[in-house]
């Protein structure tokens, strides 16, 4: 998948690696490449600037790590990404469900949390 | 280990490989118009993902490693330029930040300092009076506070929290700080100038003024600068 259809959904792809807990920049990219499969194609680089943007809006919070190794710059959510991330989702389930049923793919069908 | 500190990150990296890296790293810092610890951080930050994505890459040759790794991260001075569309969006941030903090408190100085020292502002006594004889006297202060004011609130959206409410492209918010640092440069040298022609002889009061807008002055000029030569690289 190339950088340009993600574009509009790193954030939220960001915010929900993130979820897990607090890591450091190379592992935020490792996890979207392992949870996507390896379908992510962008820049490796893209992801940092990335970071940097959500820790902007007050979505992450980045700070370096004082552990033992090398020390390295470490994000964790914030609760306003938490909440984003809740939002981010509802968006794309409705997305993903409209375009689906537009397309005939017989997709996923957003329905509203209960 | 300082975390800044790029060389001791490359130490992790086999010696043939340091080079082609130190290099990517040598480019990006090239196209980085930041302070020099701001840079250290964003390099120190880049090493490490560098040093991790060599390591990572299955090629024997080290040297080769490190340039597939290089490849994986994309060309530098494009990571270079949406370092600085965020960094951008920051500073516009503390530009309006600055703008919004100071402009009351540096205008009810220049304020008192014009009714109190040299000759009083027309309007009598009272707050709006004041404030509507000095805007009489100089009709310009209002037309810049037109454009300075929403334009600093713009560039307020640039981060944080007022970004997440009104989210603005970085690029639109660093042109609304540069327009409101422009602005409040006008309206300075505009109440400064007025201080040295119109009134009559310096007063203590207009002295603190004068001096107030020359420390903001220096602020929006160093903060303009920032943002500027960011939203260039961007």
């Amino acid at each position: 998948m190339r950088a340009e259809v993600l574009k509009g959904h790193l954030d939220g792809l960001l915010l929900s690696v993130l979820e897990q807990g607090p890591i450091h920049g190379y592992a935020v990219i490792e996890s979207l490449r392992a949870r996507s499969g390896g379908a992510f194609d962008l820049p490796t680089g893209t992801v940092y600037p990335a970071l940097h943007r959500l820790e902007r809006a007050g979505l992450v919070r980045g700070s370096w790590s004082t552990g033992p190794g090398r020390r390295r710059r470490v994000y964790e959510l914030t609760a306003a990404g938490r909440a984003a991330l809740v939002d981010q989702r509802v968006s794309w389930w409705r997305f993903a469900g409209a375009v689906s049923t537009v397309m005939g793919g017989g997709g996923p069908a957003w329905t509203p949390a209960t | 280990m300082d975390p800044r500190d790029v060389n001791a990150v490359l130490n992790d990296l086999e010696p043939a490989a340091r080079p082609v890296v130190a290099g990517y790293l040598r480019e990006l810092s090239a196209a980085l118009p930041v302070s020099r610890r701001v840079r250290a951080a964003i390099l120190a930050e880049i090493a490490d993902g560098l040093v991790e994505e060599v390591n990572a890459t299955r090629v024997h040759d080290p040297a080769a490693a490190a340039r597939a790794a290089l490849l994986a991260f994309g060309n530098p001075r494009d990571l270079a330029a949406q370092f600085a569309r965020e960094l951008t969006g920051i500073a516009a941030h503390r530009t309006g930040v600055g703008l919004v903090g100071t402009g009351p408190l540096v205008g009810g100085i220049w304020l008192i300092a014009l009714s109190a020292g040299g000759r009083p502002v027309n309007g009598g006594q009272s707050l709006p009076a004041r404030v509507i004889g000095l805007f009489s006297e100089l009709p310009l202060i209002p037309v810049l506070l037109m454009i300075v004011i929403p334009a600093a609130l713009l560039a307020l959206a640039g981060s944080g929290r007022a970004a997440r409410i009104h989210p603005l492209a970085t690029g639109a918010a660093g042109v609304a700080a540069l327009i409101a640092a422009a602005g409040c440069a006008a309206a300075d040298v505009t109440l400064i100038a007025h201080a040295l022609h119109a009134v009559g002889g310096w007063s203590t009061a207009v002295i603190l003024a004068a001096s107030a807008s020359a420390v903001r002055l220096t602020l929006v000029a160093v903060s303009a600068r920032r943002c500027a030569r960011l939203r260039a690289a961007s």
